[in-house]
């Protein structure tokens, strides 16, 4: 009895937090996603250092990496890590170049995995995910931010993600925290600061 | 060119025979007397979050990652690999007779995979070692247990008494070659696990304690 009473309160307290986040309109939906896609169609560049936190139930501590991101329109990427190893992966014509602790390889942008990695990394920061026949959208938002959930709608995706999570503050058009849930429920959560759009990037930046 | 191809498979099969021959013995130790009863590898023994940096090379392929192994009963180990993005690639649960996988990503889910990695890490996590013999060279004592057809023979430094080198080998045959790089008895800071007879090879770097 005593149990069901907490559950309840647990319950409650729960609906209220997640009530927080509430469903945009159709049409609140709609300018949004007319606004974001519009305005970043104006990027070129984009800069930003990155902090990522992997949740796992049974650790005791979240594994936390981070590192710095650069791109540069339509679809050159480079994504490192720089804490606690060094790890530099570079999207680049096609290519996939590889740094790895000091070993470098490169590979053919074919593999099925790297292209998905790409797509999602390109797409949840120029707002092309919007689009993306693979997933299903739904919209929130809350008092700082705007929220986009993306739901695979395949069997094959959702075998790899159960849902991706792309906030949006409300007076920035670049995605500044995304929240992947895996099939498993675990979470990967990556938090972008210092975003800087436009600067001019040294083409060393996409070199190993 | 039939005859030569023929040829050339024959010696190809005697080098074959000829290397899988090669028995692996100890050099330049010298026998001790007993006496430990048991040898431990203490390095995955902790409950706390064991936290690596992975590469691995599975003949021609690099798979890089992090590595999560951690101690969930007395005799039974998660194991989980992602990719440095965080997405799982495999998730299992080991001990020394049982093994259950929770996960693995469609891509890799290839029964040889699964097997070689279930196989090493049964190794590489195995705990107590009981004692037949005891040897000695100028660096290390060196343990040899016998565990069914296995021989598993164990490099303590003398110095430190850290658990540097464990040598496995199946029927007499070098199978895997594990080393360590250790400040303390629970903890390795990296390890490295090499295939003697296949090319595979596991690279381990900590960063449990990074703060």
């Amino acid at each position: 009895m005593f149990k069901n009473i907490i559950l309840g309160i647990f319950l409650l307290v729960s609906t209220f937090f997640v009530a927080q986040n509430t469903a945009m309109s159709g049409a609140e939906a709609k300018a949004f996603v007319t606004k974001v896609s519009s305005e970043t169609k104006e990027i070129k560049t984009l800069q930003a250092d990155f902090v990522q936190t992997k949740k796992m139930d049974f650790l005791d501590k979240n594994i936390i990496t981070s590192g710095k991101m650069s791109l540069k329109s339509p679809n050159t990427l480079s994504w490192k890590y720089t804490k606690p190893y060094q790890y530099s992966i570079i999207f680049k014509e096609n290519k996939i170049y590889i740094n790895d602790q000091g070993k470098k390889s490169s590979v053919d942008a074919k593999s099925k995995t790297f292209e998905k990695i790409n797509k999602l990394i390109v797409g949840s920061s120029n707002g092309k995910m919007f689009s993306d026949p693979e997933f299903a959208v739904a919209y929130f938002k809350n008092g700082t931010s705007n929220i986009a959930k993306f739901t695979p709608k395949s069997a094959q995706l959702l075998k790899y993600i159960k849902q991706i999570e792309l906030h949006f503050p409300k007076n920035q058009t670049t995605v500044s925290q995304v929240n992947m849930t895996e099939a498993s429920g675990d979470t990967t959560n990556i938090v972008f600061k210092n975003t800087k759009i436009n600067a001019p990037i040294p083409a060393s930046e996409f070199s190993l | 060119m039939r005859r030569f191809l023929l040829q050339s498979f024959l010696y190809s099969l005697i080098f074959l025979l000829f290397v899988s021959c090669k028995t692996y013995k100890l050099t330049d130790v010298k026998s001790v007397s007993n006496f430990e009863k048991t040898v431990e590898n203490l390095y995955f023994s902790s409950n706390e979050d064991y936290v690596y940096k992975c590469q691995m090379d599975i003949y021609k392929n690099h798979v890089s990652g992090i590595l999560i192994i951690k101690k969930i009963k007395e005799t039974t180990h998660r194991v989980v690999l992602t990719s440095d993005f965080g997405n799982k690639l495999i998730d299992f649960e080991v001990s020394e007779n049982d093994f259950k996988l929770k996960y693995v990503l469609p891509d890799l889910d290839k029964k040889i995979v699964i097997n070689f990695l279930k196989n090493d890490f049964q190794e590489l996590l195995r705990q107590r070692y009981p004692v037949n013999e005891s040897f000695e060279n100028e660096n290390s004592k060196i343990y040899l247990s016998k565990i069914d057809k296995k021989n598993y023979y164990l490099f303590f430094n003398k110095e430190n008494n850290l658990l540097k080198q464990i040598i496995y080998t199946k029927n007499n045959k070098e199978k895997i070659d594990f080393s360590f790089d250790a400040k303390k008895h629970i903890f390795a800071d990296s390890l490295n696990l090499q295939h003697k007879d296949f090319k595979i090879n596991i690279k381990l770097f900590q960063i449990t304690e990074t703060e």
